[in-house]
């Protein structure tokens, strides 16, 4: 099982906790990931998967 | 056992943004909404109302027992009653056995993405992370390549580091089930917002 490749991160693999993913009206996908397991803290991030 | 709730966002009870319908079979009181992210079962799913029937059939992230990802079981769409019997009598005899009328009496759904746990068992080399971070079938234009896949994460791959990944799942028949295969793409993950 491959992860995707995404941008500098190889494998899918984005340093973070993948906390849930978002769609558009547009169909087009959002990672929103946390440098923490739980909901705290304040550097949780919103990603656009767009292309290369 | 996780619990999905029915948000009713067209109506609100007293100090919510929202009302819980009243047909959800979580008690209505204090701390009994649950985040997806607290559910043990099943992880996050899509909501989009216009194919919610089949995010709830398909798409759910579902997250099996420890003891089942152990002895290499596989994730199962279905709660945890319709998961032992599948596990334990086979797959004829636990759709006899599953309650009529609890999902409107359809037949138990094959896993779309079966996969090992990690967890204790991490050294596994078939392990892939941990928890399932349930995700969309891709429909937008920018990513092509990407179109009526399966996107989906992992949580993280040892919950020390944080390290999630993001997957890709081919809409494939096989004979065991309805999806198979995994595939790698490239795409770019922009960073268009800080939370």
């Amino acid at each position: 099982m491959d992860g995707l490749d995404v941008g500098p991160f190889a494998g899918g693999a984005i340093k973070q906790f993948i906390i849930a993913f978002g769609e558009d009206a547009d169909g087009e996908l959002y990672v929103l990931t946390n440098t923490s397991s739980a909901l705290r803290g304040n550097k949780g991030r919103v990603w656009k998967l767009v292309a290369e | 056992m996780g619990k999905v709730l029915r948000l009713d966002v067209n109506n609100r009870d007293a100090g919510k943004q929202y009302a819980v319908r009243r047909t959800t079979r979580l008690p209505r009181r204090r701390l009994a909404e649950i985040s997806p992210m607290a559910c043990a079962i099943p992880g996050d799913f899509p909501s989009t109302a216009r194919r919610a029937r089949i995010v709830l059939a398909a798409w759910a992230g579902f997250l099996g027992g420890s003891r089942y990802h152990h002895q290499g079981r596989q994730l199962w769409l279905e709660h945890s009653r319709g998961l032992r019997l599948l596990q334990s009598q086979g797959r004829a005899q636990a759709a006899r056995a599953m309650p009529q009328g609890r999902r409107g009496g359809e037949p138990l759904i094959d896993p779309i993405s079966p996969t090992r746990n990690g967890g204790r068992w991490r050294k596994d080399p078939e392990v892939k992370g941990i928890s399932i971070t349930g995700g969309y079938v891709y429909r937008g234009k920018a990513l092509p390549q990407l179109a009526g896949k399966y996107i989906f994460g992992r949580l993280v791959e040892e919950l020390r580091h944080p390290d999630g990944v993001i997957y890709a799942r081919p809409r494939a028949r096989m004979a065991s089930g309805p999806w198979t295969g995994w595939t790698s793409a490239r795409s770019r993950a922009a960073r268009s917002s800080n939370s």
